[in-house]
């Protein structure tokens, strides 16, 4: 199963660099979304609580515009069909693309958690950096599963892009709570904490929860 | 004796509105290229999407290299290539880089560099492929389907759309499959091409298989037909005949003692198109009025 991960995933990442059909509008949206929370919220800047819901709501929106292109060129270029005659398990194609979005994810937010920084938060962004990492990740890891399990579903419906962010924004609550939660006190204008651990704690059980789900189920998926 | 790469025992498709397949029988031996001819709607794709595990059978006995396919054992997966007409070609990556993600998903893939001589791509290796023509494009999904290095390998209508020279180019290499000891299992609309690569076929119409056998032994036990250009009305003749040589002696005969030609004559056994058309024709509307005026 490895050797057929590596093989998926190694394609995606190639076509994503010859084509730069996802990480750069990612990163768009992201950036100009942040320019907009700058002017609409009128403050030069935000803090805490405030600044961790920008910032994860953001940086949500920005990974449904990844998900909805993650199996396009599956469905369009006759992908699905040569998988599904290989002999290889169904669930290789899943952890392909759950870390493909992952990847796409941690690119996206090289340049969006700076751009953040600079265009809205008030306090330091250096010192709470090796938490807000630690909280990046399980977050991310999350959304790529949640968004790599959603796009399944929908790719082969005629309205998969309503589709995709309307099963996905629910089945992310639980990830953008727990990671505004955990980011809030990195923010916060007094000086930045540790993320609490409860919240950490949530993300990576929800992660370990619906990755078992998604692992389980995506088999069926695929070939209904 | 080796069991035979495909057995079909009375095999039925039923939906809805239609039986797609009557209770067909046939076996194809290993190392063999067959054929399914037969117009549209024959049942052809049907018979070979369940041979594939594509589709479900209503009623009969299928057995693919020893596997049910209806089962799609993984182990069979590992043993069967289909050429998916342009399915799995990623158009950003290159000829080479397709081949070699696709034989990373087998357990045992013949050498990439094999393959792409195989199908005739060695000097488009490093293309995308996106950029190649259509003829090109074919012999990638021909490609794609020996990448695993499948004993069996389902060419479903193969060369439909190619102009003359992909269509030769891809029996060229159905051919080489066959040296290679590959079982092929086609279906076509073109009958010179079941008579230039099959070892037998079989003819469907309505669900059911018609005849079977070597496309040169089909119009054995036929009536040989032979055809002549009478010297003084110009039009054509023709007369079917158990005994080619008495009639041709009794033809030749009459024109010597005329003093005339005996021009365009042609004595013909009927050809795969012949039993083919003889079999598969509907009958013409004044015809079916015939029959029932009658």
């Amino acid at each position: 199963m490895r050797r057929a991960v590596g093989a998926l995933l190694r394609k995606d990442l190639t076509a994503e660099l010859r084509t730069f059909e996802s990480i750069p509008a990612m990163t768009l949206f992201a950036v100009t979304t942040f320019v907009l929370f700058h002017f609409g919220l009128d403050r030069s800047s935000l803090e805490g609580d405030l600044a961790a819901g920008v910032l994860w709501v953001t940086l949500l929106f920005a990974a449904v515009l990844g998900q909805n292109r993650l199996f396009v060129a599956e469905e369009e270029q006759g992908g699905f069909d040569g998988f599904l005659l290989a002999p290889v398990d169904r669930t290789a194609l899943f952890v392909a693309k759950a870390l493909a979005l992952f990847a796409f994810l941690v690119v996206v937010e090289i340049v969006a958690v700076p751009a953040f920084g600079l265009l809205l938060l008030g306090p330091d962004l250096l010192d709470p950096l090796p938490g807000l990492v630690l909280v990046l990740l399980l977050a991310d890891a999350g959304i790529a599963i949640v968004g790599t399990l959603v796009a399944g579903l929908a790719i082969r419906t005629r309205a998969r892009d309503l589709i995709a962010p309307l099963l996905t924004l629910p089945l992310l609550v639980p990830v953008v709570l727990a990671a505004s939660e955990a980011t809030a006190p990195l923010l916060a204008q007094a000086g930045a904490e540790g993320p609490p651990g409860r919240w950490l704690a949530i993300l990576a059980i929800y992660d370990l929860t619906i990755g078992l789900v998604a692992y389980g189920v995506f088999d069926f998926l695929l070939e209904d | 004796m080796q069991a035979p790469a495909i057995l079909v025992r009375d095999l039925h498709k039923s939906y809805p509105s239609i039986e797609a397949v009557r209770g067909i029988d046939f076996e194809v031996a290993r190392g063999e290229v067959f054929g399914l001819l037969g117009p549209n709607g024959a049942g052809k794709t049907t018979t070979v999407e369940i041979l594939e595990g594509y589709r479900e059978r209503t009623a009969g006995i299928v057995s693919v290299l020893g596997h049910d396919p209806g089962q799609r054992p993984r182990t069979l997966r590992e043993r069967v290539g289909i050429v998916l007409q342009g399915g799995g070609v990623y158009r950003h990556v290159t000829v080479r880089e397709l081949l070699d993600h696709w034989a990373h998903l087998y357990p045992a893939p013949r050498d990439v560099d094999e393959v792409i001589e195989l199908a005739g791509l060695g000097g488009k290796q490093h293309e995308r492929t996106r950029s190649l023509s259509g003829g090109q494009r074919r012999r990638l999904d021909f490609a794609l389907a020996l990448v695993g290095d499948p004993e069996l390998i389902f060419l479903d209508e193969p060369t439909t759309g190619f102009d003359p020279a992909a269509r030769r180019a891809a029996w060229q290499t159905v051919r080489t499959l066959a040296e290679l000891g590959k079982t092929v299992l086609l279906t076509t609309h073109y009958l010179d091409e079941a008579q230039a690569l099959c070892d037998r076929v079989a003819i469907m119409k309505d669900g059911r298989i018609l005849t079977i056998g070597a496309p040169a032994e089909l119009g054995v036990g036929a009536l040989y037909r032979v055809v002549w250009r009478d010297a003084e009305t110009g039009e054509v003749q023709s007369r079917e005949t158990e005994d080619p040589t008495g009639l041709l002696h009794q033809l030749t005969s009459a024109a010597l003692a005329r003093g005339e030609p005996l021009r365009d004559i042609t004595v013909a056994r009927p050809s795969l198109e012949d039993v083919y058309l003889d079999l598969t024709e509907e009958p013409s509307a004044a015809a079916s009025q015939e029959v029932r005026d009658g």
